[in-house]
Order: structure tokens, then C-alpha cells, then sequence
């Protein structure tokens, strides 16, 4: 997960004063090179910085009063790039993903997705941690067959979103490597961090197209439990990958 | 059903439990004739491999009869006679396909569990390997049971057949990861059951010796009538003592089959394998161990081959190995009691002296 903040500090000034301010940078630096004596020089440099505001996109003196001439929407936001490799042909891969119907059945927090009026439009139902339910309509931007899918929410989703999914050959024919990025506002999920959910549903889409089947452990037999224990087991694990026990004792994770 | 569930640390309890149920298409359920504990299965019982639950029910080494398949199954039915490997995979991922078994991607239903690059599944031995219901039961649920299970020919006992589903395929896989050649002195620390698999498999695969380092006397007896020079620990310095077996050199290759219980083990390997030597490790490690001597293994150009069995891989090989009579695995038992004594079992396998191997029957 990324919290894309620097790209509000870098990206403070909108597109129209950004040429602007390239321009009378310009005009500035060329003006200073002409004239002699320290003026020329204040002029140069002042053109200098002006050019540098406009390219980048990012003013110091905005940052500082807290001012942004910038488009909101692609102000702040959360990134998430994850990946997976899939074991099967590319097409297969594509042909799987395409079908929103099938999309459902891995991603877990998603309670449905389903086509609307538009063709390229999906309706999706997310259920965040507290059982609160949230809604959006998404629409489909670009696409290219077996290459590329990228969509978004469309204005005044609740949840605003956007996304894309890549998918190319793994070297030396060893399957299909699906790279997914995901953009949406921090604000929608009340501070909860998708990035566990999505990486477990790309492992979950990968046991869905390779083995048939998920891997299953819920309604197996079991003696008498406590109710869930305190502690999720990757803190157990995670815990136990990071303290190191003296080589001379045998480590006790149970007491 | 009667079955032997994990309670807390040295605290196994034999509980009634619901019969299993098939949970996928690729599910089949066996009825069990014979199940084993296994020195691995010791680490859980003392409290050395994290994510344990209460009520999860231990055991992978068990064989027995299929009573119910899946509708995915199509190489099994009821009434089959087959040995189940102790992990758990696919038979899809890039893992399955190159033999590396024991690394399915697939068959972990906690992929979050170890930074993501989990271990397959394994029945029985903890939420890091999948939190799978195990074998010490009267009924067990087999995922994947078209890729897993192995039909067992009539002239085989279940007693000889058993132990290809985890501690025989250990040993050798252990052995096989020593690139033994002609002339080579293996040592192997610890004369447990993989131990002894282990020793056994050296000399199968060629070694010339096989020095076997242990302090239970009754483990030492079993590895000498394999044919193994046994150094015991207790009474003399395993450092010096491999130096002056092997002339100054160090052993060829060298096998934990100690694991966590022994960290201490490791070091002294490093220690005494020669320049350009194995370290097979088939022993279970968890978590980081202090002072690990990289800088020694480094220097002697070491290889270090660890992790779980791809007991897939090996266990048709083997088996044609105890048909053609190389070797019978059913050396390795010391005790045989009814599942309703499994902790008693479990008590006995601890107590090490005497006990090299307690299989179960329901």
C-alpha cells in the first residue's frame, strides 16, 4: 500500500497556471541573460524557479498557506500495486476476470457485483468490517483483450475508486503474472486497510483457476474450542519470524 | 469418532468429535487403519511451533480405507487402500508441477501466514501450515484426494506401508539432498524415526559410512544394526570426534534430524562439514535462530538444503523400494498401541529412551 501524500505536494498548482507560470519563467530567464548586474542575475534565477514550479507542478509557497490550484480528484488518495502468478495461459486468465460473475466468488468482502443497464457498467456491493454496507457503479475505461482492464467509479460514488489489471506472459512459459492497481479515497473505508484483502483474494483467484477448487478448512472436524483466540495467527507467526531464541533453548510459543 | 486433539503444551486429549464431511468436489473421506506420531509431532506437543488451537486435531502420518469421494475424485473409490502424503497439495501450481510438493501455493487456506510465502497445508500441524483437521482419528477428511493418495498393492503391510507418507520420503529426500558419491561419510544427528530413515537411505543411495550422533542408547543400538558408527553426545565431543573418523576432514555431508529441539545442532554441522559440504535439514525449524554461524558456512563454501517433504515425489519410488524388499520400513516401531492411548503415546515418544516410534491403531 502507498498513501500517495507527496503526489498533493507535488502537485499543487493546476494545469492552467502551470504553463502559465512556464511561460513568464521563461520570459523572466530570458529577460535576466540579456540584462547586466545583479538584477539580471535576480531575474535569471526568479525565471529559473518560476519554470521549475510550472513543470513539477508544485509551489513551496502554496504548500506553505495550505493553497492548491490542482484538480481535487487526482489530489490524494491510497494506492495499492499487487501481484500474482498464475499458472495457465494468458486468455484463460483474461477470460476469467472479464466475467464479473466470477469475480464475486473470490473477492471476499464483495457481497455482489453485477452488470447494470450499460454494458460497460458494474454495479458493486462492499461490506467493510462492521457489516456496514457501501455501493458504487463502475464503469469500464479501457480495455484490450487479454492485455488490460481499467475501470472506475463514476462521479459521486460513495466509494471513489479507480483501477486497473495487467496481465503478461510469465518468462519461460510459467503462467500468466497479474498485476493489479488500485487507487480510492481514503475517506470511504473509515480507516480500514484493503491491502490484506486483496492480496489474499489474488491468492484465492489463483486456487479458483488453478486447482478448481479453494482450499478449505471451515465445518472440518474439530474437539471441543475456545471461542476464536485473542490473537489472529499470522500475529502468532509474524511474531515468532521476527524474535530470534538462542541457539542453546528450544523456543516455547505455548505456555 | 474418536480422535487425538491438541490442548496445550504437553496436553493431548483423545475427545469426541464430529465425523468428518467432504468440504470440496476434490475431497475424499478414509476410514483409518493405522496412524503414527511423529517426532515432528513432538515440536507441537512441547510447544515449539507457533499458531496452535485448541481442539485441532493432530496426526499426518496415517494410511487406511476410502469411504467417500468427491465428485472430482475419479482415481479413488470406496474401498481403496491407500497411503496419504502428510502435505497437503494441488497437483496445479508451478510448485506441484516441479515436484516441489511441499510448497503448493494452493492448498493453504491462511495465505496471509508467513509474510505470504506460505508452506502447503499438512494435516494436523498448525494455522501456519493451514490449520487442517490430522489423522490420529477414526475418520479423516482428504483434500485433494485425486492427487494426493497412493493405492497400496496387497503384499504390502499397512505396517510397511505407513511410513511413506512422511517419515520415510523425510529421511530419504534428506539423504538424496546429500548428492552422495562413491567414498562419502554422512553423519546424521538425531536417531529419531527420520533419523533412521535417513541413515538407512545413505547407504541405499551409496554412502560409505554414516555416522549417527544421538544420547538415547536404544536409538544408537538401532542405527548400528543399519550399519551406522554411533557417537553418542553425552559422552564424547562430536567436534573432535567426527574430525578424527574422517581423518582430519570433516563428514561429506551432514543431516539435522534434530531440528528446533536441538538448534545447537546446526552450529556444530557448520562446524564439521568439510569445505564444500551438504547441510540437509529434513528437522522442522521455526522462527530465527541466534548466532548462526553464516560467516563459517560462508567461508567453507557450504550448500544448505532445507524444508518440508515433497513426500509426493518420493513416495512411488519408494514404495518400489520396500516391494522389491530394500528395505522394511516397519524396523523403525517400538510401540504399538490402540488410539485411545494416543497421549500415553505421546508421553513414551517424549521420553525418547526405548521409543523410536509408537503407530496407532483405531
Amino acid at each position: 500500500m502507498q498513501i500517495i501524500r507527496h503526489r498533493y505536494q507535488r502537485n499543487n498548482i493546476g494545469k492552467v497556471e502551470r504553463v502559465a507560470s512556464v511561460l513568464a519563467g521563461a520570459l523572466l530567464f530570458a529577460r535576466g541573460i540579456r540584462t547586466r548586474g545583479w538584477l539580471g542575475t535576480g531575474s535569471a534565477l526568479m525565471g529559473i524557479a518560476f519554470m521549475r514550479r510550472g513543470i513539477t507542478g508544485f509551489c513551496y509557497t502554496y504548500q506553505a498557506l495550505g493553497i492548491s490550484s490542482a484538480d481535487a480528484r487526482s489530489a490524494s488518495g491510497i494506492r495499492i500495486n499487487e501481484a500474482v502468478t498464475i499458472n495457465l495461459p494468458r486468455e484463460q486468465v483474461y477470460r476469467f476476470w472479464r466475467d464479473l460473475s466470477n469475480l464475486s466468488s473470490v473477492i471476499q468482502r464483495v457481497e455482489s457485483v453485477g452488470p447494470v443497464s450499460s454494458a460497460n457498467r458494474s454495479h458493486w456491493i462492499l461490506k467493510s468490517a462492521d457489516e456496514k454496507r457501501m455501493e458504487w457503479d463502475s464503469e469500464l475505461i479501457n480495455e484490450k483483450e487479454n492485455e488490460l482492464i481499467a475501470w472506475r467509479s463514476i462521479a459521486g460514488s460513495e466509494i471513489c475508486n479507480a483501477g486497473s489489471v495487467l496481465f503478461k506472459d510469465a518468462a519461460g512459459e510459467r503462467g500468466t503474472e497479474v498485476k493489479l492497481e488500485l487507487w480510492y479515497r481514503p475517506a470511504a473505508l473509515d480507516g480500514e486497510d484493503p491491502t490484506e484483502w486483496i492480496r489474499q483474494d489474488l491468492k484465492r483467484l489463483k486456487a479458483r483457476l488453478e486447482a478448481g477448487v479453494l482450499p478449505q478448512t471451515e465445518g472440518q472436524s474439530a474437539g471441543a474450542q475456545k471461542p476464536e483466540d485473542e490473537q489472529s495467527h499470522s500475529d502468532v507467526v509474524a511474531k515468532a519470524s521476527e524474535e530470534s531464541f538462542p541457539a542453546s533453548d528450544s523456543p516455547s510459543y505455548v505456555h | 469418532m474418536k480422535a487425538i486433539c491438541w490442548y496445550g503444551k504437553r496436553d493431548v486429549r483423545v475427545e469426541d468429535v464430529p465425523e468428518p464431511k467432504l468440504l470440496t468436489k476434490r475431497d475424499a473421506i478414509l476410514k483409518t487403519t493405522l496412524t503414527a506420531i511423529c517426532g515432528s509431532d513432538l515440536h507441537l506437543y512441547r510447544g515449539e511451533i507457533p499458531s496452535m488451537k485448541e481442539g485441532d486435531i493432530l496426526g499426518h502420518e496415517f494410511m487406511g480405507e476410502i469411504v467417500e469421494v468427491g465428485t472430482e475424485v475419479p482415481n479413488l473409490k470406496k474401498g481403496d487402500r491407500v497411503v496419504v502424503p502428510c502435505c497437503i497439495s494441488c497437483g496445479n501450481c508451478f510448485f506441484c508441477q516441479n515436484g516441489m510438493t511441499a510448497l503448493c501455493d494452493n492448498s493453504n487456506p491462511n495465505p496471509q501466514i508467513a509474510h505470504g510465502s506460505v508452506p502447503a497445508g499438512m494435516f494436523g500441524y498448525s494455522h501456519l501450515f493451514g490449520g487442517y483437521a490430522g489423522g490420529q482419528a477414526q475418520y479423516v477428511r482428504v483434500p485433494f484426494a485425486d492427487f494426493g493418495p497412493m493405492k497400496i498393492p496387497d503384499s504390502v503391510s499397512d505396517e510397511q506401508a505407513l511410513f511413506l507418507t512422511d517419515i520415510f520420503p523425510t529421511g530419504y529426500m534428506a539423504a538424496e539432498n546429500c548428492n552422495i558419491r562413491p567414498g562419502d561419510v554422512i553423519a546424521v544427528w538425531g536417531c529419531g524415526p527420520v533419523g533412521q530413515f535417513a541413515i538407512r537411505s545413505a547407504f541405499l543411495l551409496g554412502a560409505e559410512r554414516v555416522i549417527a550422533i544421538d544420547n538415547v542408547p536404544s536409538r544408537l543400538e538401532l542405527a548400528t544394526a543399519a550399519g551406522a558408527e554411533p557417537l553418542d553426545f553425552s559422552r564424547t565431543d562430536v567436534a573432535e570426534q567426527l574430525m578424527q573418523l574422517t581423518g582430519g576432514r570433516g563428514p561429506d555431508a551432514c543431516i539435522d534430524a534434530a531440528g528446533i529441539t536441538a538448534p545447537d545442532v546446526l552450529r556444530q554441522a557448520i562446524r564439521t562439514c568439510r569445505k564444500g559440504g551438504i547441510i540437509a535439514i529434513p528437522g522442522a525449524y521455526a522462527g530465527p535462530v541466534d548466532k548462526f554461524p553464516l560467516g563459517t558456512a560462508f567461508t567453507k563454501g557450504l550448500t544448505l538444503k532445507t524444508g518440508p517433504t515433497n513426500v509426493h515425489t518420493w513416495m512411488k519410488p519408494l514404495l518400489e523400494r520396500i516391494e522389491k524388499g530394500e528395505i522394511d520400513p516397519s524396523f523403525v516401531i517400538s510401540h504399538r498401541l490402540p488410539l485411545g492411548d494416543g497421549p500415553k503415546g505421546y508421553d513414551l515418544f517424549d521420553g525418547r529412551d526405548g521409543c523410536t516410534k509408537v503407530v496407532l491403531r483405531p
